[in-house]
């Protein structure tokens, strides 16, 4: 468990949304986030926290991580290729 | 660089994962906003090693306190007991009956409870929302 981020260190887990119905957050298609009813064993709904470059990554395309584009001022949220702009 | 905290997925500059424009939709887009603690921005982080499937059918649903597709009445606590039932479109109490209009069934797909004669039809608060009349109406997209 890394204290400072509230996760722990490769286990793979699924964001689950607190909205009536209870859709996840996925991965779609290496770049989109979008909220997804759950599928079964479905590797793009798990996120893993990897400690090297503190990110949460994607199961299904573990060289991305999440971001926000615009260095932060948009609303817009991806998956991108990590990057040593974060370590 | 992303912190699970109290139920945000928060950033180091202080915006948090948000669902679009507060619609619970199909591959609605997600975001990151300025926190303001709203449902469309509290997620539940759960590892998949302690990830419970969804209940089905005659399991119990304990978010919802209500059993998958099982069938049930609802009877009013006022002196005659009567059951809750649809007349036209309209919610209303009626002697019991037997009808299958007096029977009602969780649908865990729509999270919606709906009405045992009239299977595509859900409970609805009339005016979207903003009347104080109960009715029974078409399930839609409305609802997911």
């Amino acid at each position: 468990m890394n204290k400072d981020f509230g996760m722990s260190i490769n286990r793979p887990f699924y964001l689950r949304s607190r909205m009536p119905m209870q859709r996840v957050v996925e991965c779609w298609g290496a770049n989109n986030i979008i909220l997804s009813d759950y599928v079964k064993g479905r590797l793009g709904q798990q996120f893993y926290f990897d400690q090297v470059s503190k990110t949460i990554k994607s199961q299904q395309w573990k060289d991305r991580s999440i971001t926000i584009s615009g260095n932060g001022r948009s609303f817009s949220v991806y998956m991108t290729t990590t990057n040593s702009r974060w370590f | 660089m992303w912190e699970y905290k109290d139920g945000h997925l928060l950033n180091e500059k202080g915006k948090v994962l948000d669902v679009a424009g507060h619609r619970d939709k199909q591959h609605n887009n997600i975001g990151a906003y300025r926190l303001h603690n709203g449902l469309n921005q509290q997620f539940d982080l759960i590892y998949v090693d302690e990830w419970k499937e969804p209940p089905k059918k005659g399991e119990l649903n304990e978010d919802f306190g209500m059993y998958v597709e099982r069938p049930f009445h609802v009877r009013s606590d006022l002196p005659r007991g009567r059951y809750l039932d649809i007349l036209g479109r309209n919610m209303v109490i009626k002697t019991p009956n037997g009808f299958n209009t007096q029977l009602w069934w969780f649908d865990q797909k729509s999270r919606t409870i709906k009405n045992w004669n009239n299977k595509g039809w859900s409970w609805d608060i009339h005016s979207a929302g903003r009347s104080t009349n109960m009715q029974a109406w078409n399930t839609n997209s409305g609802w997911w």
